[in-house]
């Protein structure tokens, strides 16, 4: 082995602690000082401290992980289907309004998610509106989140849990009340 | 405790770790952090058992590469001075040990992306060059040279530290 083959090959050998097929290193002062200066350097390397995950970032993703999945197949085996239907036509009849009013009361979905059709103030442009709440309510929330959002004529429909449904609708109160003249 | 709650704690801290050397920046970590369990919670069921770290580990991945894309090719930004002196503070090390990991971690944060990618991942993510390879979507040959390249660099740094500069 050459000089150039020996350090060529020290990082793979510090990396995988194997040992050189030769001990050119014992013959050749010169790469016996590149040899420790490379494992100083990848060692020095090794000694960066780590750093703990910030709790609130983790709590946060532990609540989403408590959620149950949109996606969840289980769902869809015929025992929970059918209960499932059951359940939703008892929350479709306990919550339709009895007679026809400013919007419609919330629908429960299987993932524990309501869908509500919120009203906006006249005027209001809903597809703006609606991209200003993806950005600043809940962003993680939002698409691969499992919360929905839709803009229509005059009002959105939010399909979201009851945490991002409040939060949204705070959102639009203080929109609301920021917009009035003064 | 849940599956998923367990696969998170137990793959958390690595993932953060990867994600604060390879960005240098804690608000960026945070939110590829979120994306990338966000993504790992959507997919879960998908997930290869027994396979657990390379899977989050590939997606945390092709997440920094996204991002990093997205900010169109603007190089990653230098460590601010107050964070490297919490990140090298290992309460073990001689004051001077403590600046020269500094020093070699500034040389980290200097590689190119590619580089410090595959660095990182075989450095203090454990993963042979196969499996570094096989995350990074690159061949085997080319992960060592990335790691290689890496290395020295490193190396230049603590070398002119140590005025060694003849060596390389």
């Amino acid at each position: 082995m050459n000089c150039h083959d020996f350090r060529e090959r020290v990082t793979v050998r510090l990396a995988d602690g194997s040992e050189p097929p030769d001990d050119h290193g014992a013959s050749c002062p010169e790469c016996a000082r590149y040899a420790e200066l490379a494992r100083a350097a990848w060692e020095a390397a090794g000694r960066d401290a780590d750093e703990p995950v910030p709790p609130e970032v983790a709590e946060k993703i532990l609540r989403t992980g408590r959620r149950p999945r949109g996606a969840d197949l289980t769902l869809l085996r015929p025992g929970p289907l059918a209960a499932a239907a059951i359940l939703a036509l008892g929350l479709v009849a306990l919550f339709r309004p009895s007679a026809p009013g400013k919007g419609v009361g919330p629908m429960f979905e299987a993932d524990g998610m309501t869908v509500e059709r919120v009203e906006l103030p006249a005027g209001a442009d809903a597809a703006r509106t609606a991209d200003e709440i993806r950005r600043e309510v809940a962003p993680e929330a939002w698409g691969e989140g499992g919360c929905g959002l839709e803009a229509g004529e005059g009002h959105l429909r939010v399909r979201a849990t009851a945490e991002v449904q409040s939060a949204v609708r705070e959102y639009l109160a203080g929109r609301a009340k920021a917009e009035l003249p003064k | 405790m849940g599956e998923f709650d367990a696969f998170f704690r137990t793959h958390a801290q690595p993932v953060w770790n990867y994600l604060r050397r390879l960005t240098g920046d804690p608000e960026r970590s945070a939110d590829l952090f979120q994306r990338i369990f966000l993504k790992a919670w959507t997919h879960f069921e998908g997930r290869a058992p027994g396979s657990e770290r390379a899977w989050i580990f590939t997606i945390a991945v092709n997440e920094a590469r996204d991002e990093m894309r997205r900010r169109s090719r603007e190089r990653v930004r230098s460590v601010a001075p107050e964070d490297l002196r919490d990140r090298a503070a290992v309460p073990e090390l001689a004051p001077e040990d403590r600046e020269l990991v500094r020093e070699v971690m500034r040389g980290l944060e200097e590689l190119p992306a590619a580089q410090r990618e595959i660095f990182l991942l075989v450095r203090y993510h454990g993963f042979t060059f196969a499996e570094a390879a096989g995350l990074a979507g690159m061949g085997v040959s080319a992960a060592k040279m990335a790691v290689a390249r890496a290395h020295e660099r490193l190396m230049r740094v603590l070398a002119g530290r140590l005025h060694l500069g003849s060596l390389l």
